[in-house]
């Protein structure tokens, strides 16, 4: 359903230190603003879907990337997105800045569609 | 003084002209009309262009959430059109430090440009959330209008933002046009008065309005109606050209006809009588009783000859006659024969005569009929000539008037269209008054024209003023031109004569000639000089009937002053004379107001 993804890290389930590490060096990575997307339904791909695209550009680079951590955090996956602040353990999606701070949080599915996807997108931007 | 008579004639002939007046004016809703003259042209008439549109817009009252989301829409367009200028910014920023990165930058550099980069980004954010928020309070966009926004911004092309203004876009157009729609409860009203130069003033008719003294405030119903009107008696003029047309057709082929039955009769006549000429040409021919009886003898003359031959045939065998017989018979055959000749060459001279004649007697009979003829067929085609020109001229001035009507009813069909295009939008205000309307006056020139326009609207106690806008124009005219008047002279003659009298108040008429210039308002209407020739009957010498004066004149201060010094054509004596006008104190008053 999901078909291909260009901007997005599905972070995998069998091996957690891989999961943490590959987790870890996206939301390091300063040049681009990462979106985390929790959970698995139905909804979860579709709000992967619009994120992926809306991560997409014509022309150039992409500065934006989405981080589908699909299972429950492990340890090792929840210890990195502990050092991220002001993560609520709810949250469904959410964006983070160049200084690892939450901007946009959702904790539910309602009401998202890609003109808020949009608008949390460009909130990872600012300080 | 031949001269003078000649120049005096040919200003009167060019004063006698109409000043006419031409101009056109517009009222917008700022409040002015534009321009301040009426300049004299070729007719007295003044166009006035109502921006009906603008000056509505200005006073509509439309239902609040139409407004609101008019309001709404601008602000998205204006909000997105805003992110896209600065999401260009960041993404250029961004891209810098892609770059840096690329390059081995620090992870501190990198920090310090995303900090950097981080207003423009806040601009761009706060920007995009007004859209949003517009966007949650727009209750009458179209979901389908939602799903093509959506499907802009995950297109992702280079400008999305401005991809999804372009959407928003129509839509405002079709708010804005269903927000002009309610202007229909407006009302408007438009009134002209004209201002003479006593300082009187009354209402002047404008086209499509009635003055405020006459009739009540129309709204614009009733200017559709009468849109309609005049669109209908277009229509009826331009289809009165046909009957007219068929008409005059049919009075020319009645005249055709009846010139072709005149030509007709008239060459019959000349036929018959022509007939009739030449079988009496026919009778009077010479007889054949003449030739035969040339014949008879000449066959008798044959006999004769034949019965000698015989004779002589006889004596040659010894018998019959003797050589004196002989010879007498032949003396006989021989006169007969002559005889013969000479009758047969006077029968030939006749017939020659006759013959020659002819012509003669037949030009001289049918002189008659075929001068007839002549004439008949010059009266035909002088009245032809004549009839058609004139149905020519008549036709060229069809054919202009036609062309004209034409215009205009392709104007009001066009006008027409568009009203119900627009669906039910008011018909055009434009309208104009006509200078040569106002009764018992002829303006001139700095007479006022006031034209003042109302508008109104349903308010709780019944119709409301929204607006009045009222603006003066002075009637002018620019360039050199002649002023004609009657005014009363109090000449003056200079020599004493104890049998003359001195000074007298005599009626004079002055033939001026004026300038106005643009701009010099002062001296267009108050010092308003005019320098021409004057004619007075003077009256100085009691033993003279009759006694001409011409002066040359100088008035001044709108006609108030008239000085001149001229001659009696009579008696060849001098004078010189001072009129005052005190009736233009009204009018300089008026002006000075």
């Amino acid at each position: 359903m999901v078909g291909m993804l260009k901007h997005t890290l599905i972070l995998p389930t069998g091996d957690p230190k891989l999961a943490a590490r590959l987790l870890g060096e996206a939301l390091e990575d300063l040049a681009v603003v990462p979106m985390l997307i929790f959970g698995k339904g139905a909804e979860a791909e579709q709000c992967v879907k619009w994120a992926d695209q809306l991560a997409s550009r014509t022309s150039g680079a992409s500065f934006r990337r989405v981080i589908w951590i699909r299972e429950n955090p492990s340890q090792e996956v929840a210890a990195v997105l502990g050092t991220l602040k002001g993560l609520s353990p709810a949250a469904v999606l959410a964006v983070v800045n160049f200084h690892q701070d939450v901007k946009a949080e959702f904790t539910s599915w309602a009401g998202l569609d890609p003109i808020e996807l949009e608008a949390a997108f460009m909130k990872g931007d600012s300080a | 003084m031949r001269g003078c008579v000649l120049v005096s004639a040919i200003c009167l002939s060019l004063a006698a002209q109409e000043n006419p007046l031409d101009s056109a004016v517009t009222f917008n809703p700022g409040g002015k009309f534009t321009g301040s003259t009426l300049p004299l042209d070729r007719t007295q008439v003044l166009r006035i262009k109502v921006d009906s549109r603008a000056l509505l817009a200005a006073y509509v009252t439309a239902p609040p959430d139409l407004k609101n989301e008019c309001g709404r829409l601008r602000i998205a367009i204006d909000a997105l059109l805003k992110t896209q200028r600065f999401a260009l910014q960041h993404d250029l920023g961004m891209s810098r430090l892609a770059a840096r990165k690329a390059a081995g930058a620090s992870r501190e550099e990198q920090l310090v440009m995303r900090e950097q980069l981080s207003p423009i980004a806040r601009e761009r954010n706060l920007a995009f959330d007004t859209f949003r928020a517009q966007l949650k309070e727009m209750s009458l966009l179209d979901p389908a209008l939602r799903d093509q926004l959506v499907a802009r911004l995950l297109n992702r092309s280079d400008q999305p933002y401005a991809d999804m203004a372009e959407v928003l876009s129509p839509f405002l157009k079709e708010l804005e046009r269903r927000l002009e729609k309610p202007v229909s409860t407006e009302a408007v009203l438009l009134t002209a008065d004209w201002t003479g130069s006593d300082g009187r003033s009354r209402g002047i008719n404008l086209e499509g309005f009635d003055n405020i003294p006459v009739v009540g405030a129309k709204p614009f119903g009733r200017l559709e109606l009468g849109q309609d009107e005049r669109f209908q008696a277009e229509w009826k003029a331009a289809s009165d050209i046909g009957p007219w047309l068929e008409a005059k057709l049919q009075t020319e082929g009645t005249e055709i006809r009846k010139l072709e039955s005149e030509l007709r009769q008239a060459m019959s006549e000349a036929y018959e009588e022509v007939g009739r000429e030449v079988q009496s040409l026919m009778d009077s021919w010479p007889k054949e009783p003449n030739q035969q009886a040339l014949l008879d003898r000449f066959r008798a003359l044959e006999a004769r000859v034949e019965a000698l031959k015989a004779s002589c045939s006889t004596s040659t065998g010894g018998t019959s006659l003797g050589l004196q017989e002989l010879s007498a018979c032949l003396a006989n055959l021989v006169k007969d024969g002559q005889a013969l000749v000479v009758d047969s060459k006077t029968w030939l001279k006749d017939l020659q005569e006759s013959i020659s004649g002819i012509p003669k007697q037949l030009r001289t009979k049918l002189e008659g009929p075929l001068t007839r003829v002549k004439t008949a067929i010059e009266n035909a085609s002088a009245t032809l000539k004549e009839s058609y020109s004139k149905s020519l001229d008549d036709l060229r001035r069809l054919v202009v008037e036609a062309d004209k009507l034409w215009k205009d009813v392709d104007v009001s069909s066009r006008k027409a269209r568009r009203l119900l295009d627009e669906g039910g939008r008011p018909a055009s205000l434009d309208t104009q008054l006509d200078l040569r309307t106002v009764p018992g006056a002829r303006p001139e020139t700095g007479d006022l024209v006031q034209v003042k326009a109302v508008l109104t609207k349903d308010g709780q106690g019944g119709r409301e003023t929204v607006a009045i806008r009222v603006q003066s124009f002075q009637v002018e005219q620019f360039g050199m031109y002649f002023d004609t008047l009657h005014a009363a002279l109090l000449a003056v003659r200079p020599t004493q004569k104890s049998e003359t009298t001195t000074t007298q108040l005599l009626p004079g008429l002055i033939v001026n000639c004026r300038a106005g210039i643009r701009g010099w308002d002062w001296f267009n209407h108050t010092l308003a000089p005019g320098l021409g020739l004057s004619l007075s009957l003077l009256n100085f010498d009691p033993k003279k009937d009759t006694e001409l004066g011409m002066a040359v004149n100088l008035s001044l201060f709108r006609n108030f002053l008239h000085v001149g010094y001229g001659q009696n054509l009579m008696t060849q004596d001098k004078y010189t004379y001072v009129g005052l006008n005190p009736l233009v104190l009204g009018r300089l008053a008026g002006f000075m107001r």
